[in-house]
């Protein structure tokens, strides 16, 4: 299997000797969903954003399909962000539109068959949905590039179980075959069964890297449980 | 890929441009006709009006009224594109919206350019709107000695006299200023937002105090320059004169170094908005 992303000794520090992300070697292969787990401050959403360029690294080197963060790398990243990034004004049908001028993977039929399935107006103004639906929106938008990886940042967060089983639904059945579907989370027992490895982080370090099934094996629990056993308070 | 981004940015940016020139065009039509007395249809109006001494006081009232209107709109039109497209910027590049516009696969140089390139075409269509305002309104109020042809021929006059070559040298100097000053204003306000990126917090005020910041460093040096340009020519006229032989000399070449001088600054804070973009991103 090719790796899709090589980290080599990445470091991130926003204040000098207080790294985020310390010496952090991690490489993934290609067609697997791979959870990235960790608690708050340990370093998951600096590492995404050192992936996708918009943070650059202290020291150490990121390559994503070979590429370093830059407009080539982008052209394989479908990122979704914590954050919703999409312009109020716009209606849904332009920002299917933005979309497909920009990334040439993007497949805007497919979108609008799934934003139709939710019977959402393509006509509507975002600022006129609700949050969950505008975050439903941003989802599909990235599912539906065939892209080569795609990183979701807290994907199922705030979100009602209905709409997160849609939520994962979505992620399981649309991306691209081959693909590397890396998934930030804090909500494990959600995505637990659809994982083929997880990365543990604590305090920018990677602690554990390895399959559920090793886990379960190694540890006689959950991939759940053993989270909470290894980052207890 | 810049193509995709002009269109965008241009998509998003004309309904409240054009709202904004439209109000004063109009304003500046209306004041034409209120002004060209005239006009059988006006004229009229008007003189039925200053027979009663109320209605010299209603006349008086809203020729101020309507000159206070037109100066605010022009006003809203210079400040609000101004500040218009610094927040656009803002918002577009370093809040949740940069989540999306620094993951598009465009280069840092494309997204400066071409938002630097849908601001400036917006300011000149502006000016171009405030002048033939003007222009309108003033061959209407003063009708009989306002002659616009009149005024291109003097202009014209003025120009060649210099010579023609000299005068195209001056002309060239003069729409490079034009030009320079809009990216210089549009520049001055993508740099300081871009500096207050690099503070931890209040990064907006810190934009704000960056911008006054270099305000005053900025005039300062206009005005000692320009002070000590008036010196030298006070102390040594004779030196003046054997240096440029005339006036129209002097003003070409003081005029073409602070054209370039503005476009070296352009350039610089140009660098320093792309390196900020490029190695001190930090979104929220």
């Amino acid at each position: 299997m090719e790796p899709i992303l090589r980290c080599r000794n990445l470091t991130k520090c926003y204040r000098p000797g207080h790294p985020v992300v310390s010496d952090l070697t991690l490489t993934l292969n290609s067609g697997r969903i791979i959870g990235l787990l960790g608690p708050n401050g340990s370093g998951k959403t600096t590492l995404i954003k050192m992936i996708n360029g918009l943070l650059r690294p202290t020291s150490g080197e990121v390559y994503i399909d070979g590429f370093v963060p830059g407009p080539e790398s982008r052209n394989v990243v479908s990122y979704l962000p914590e954050r919703t990034y999409l312009e109020a004004q716009d209606t849904v049908s332009d920002i299917i539109g933005f979309f497909d001028d920009f990334y040439e993977d993007f497949d805007p039929d497919r979108a609008r068959e799934m934003i139709a399935s939710l019977k959402i107006d393509e006509t509507a103004r975002l600022k006129t949905l609700s949050k969950g639906t505008k975050e439903k929106v941003q989802l599909i938008l990235v599912m539906s590039r065939n892209a080569r990886l795609y990183i979701l940042d807290e994907p199922i967060a705030g979100v009602d179980p209905a709409a997160r089983d849609y939520i994962i639904r979505t992620i399981v059945g649309n991306h691209n075959p081959g693909s590397t579907v890396l998934i930030c989370t804090h909500l494990i027992s959600d995505i637990e069964n659809i994982l083929d490895e997880v990365v543990f982080l604590k305090n920018g370090h990677l602690v554990l890297y390895g399959t559920p099934a090793e886990i379960r094996d190694k540890y006689g629990c959950s991939v759940d449980k053993h989270f909470r056993e290894v980052f207890a308070c | 890929m810049l193509g995709k981004l002009f269109k965008h940015e241009w998509k998003a940016t004309w309904k409240l441009m054009v709202i904004m020139n439209a109000a004063v065009l109009v304003l500046s039509a209306l004041g034409a006709v209120f002004f060209y007395r005239n006009s059988a249809v006006v004229k009229p109006l008007f003189d039925s009006l200053e027979r009663t001494k109320d209605g010299d006081t209603l006349y008086m009232l809203a020729c101020m009224g309507y000159f206070m209107l037109l100066v605010l709109s022009i006003c809203v039109l210079a400040v609000g594109c101004t500040i218009y497209f610094y927040v656009r910027f803002y918002r577009n590049l370093y809040t949740d919206q940069g989540y999306l516009m620094h993951t598009l696969p465009v280069t840092e140089h494309q997204l400066i350019i071409s938002k630097t390139f849908v601001c400036i075409i917006w300011r000149i269509i502006s000016a171009l709107v405030v002048l033939t305002g003007f222009l309108v309104l003033m061959s209407s109020v003063f009708s009989e000695d306002f002659r616009l042809m009149d005024i291109i021929k003097e202009i014209n006059k003025a120009i060649f006299d210099m010579g023609m070559i000299k005068g195209m040298i001056f002309l060239i100097i003069l729409i490079l200023g034009m030009l320079g000053k809009a990216i210089f204003t549009t520049f001055t306000g993508y740099t300081c937002i871009s500096i207050g990126q690099l503070a931890s917090k209040n990064k907006v005020l810190a934009a704000i105090g960056v911008y006054f910041g270099m305000r005053v460093v900025m005039q300062m040096i206009t005005t000692f320059g320009s002070q000590y340009l008036a010196i030298i020519g006070m102390m040594a006229p004779d030196m003046w004169f054997e240096m440029f032989e005339n006036n129209e000399n002097a003003m070409i070449v003081f005029f073409g170094i602070a054209v370039v001088v503005e476009y070296l600054i352009c350039g610089a804070m140009y660098m320093i908005t792309h390196s900020v973009m490029q190695k001190r991103l930090n979104l929220e």
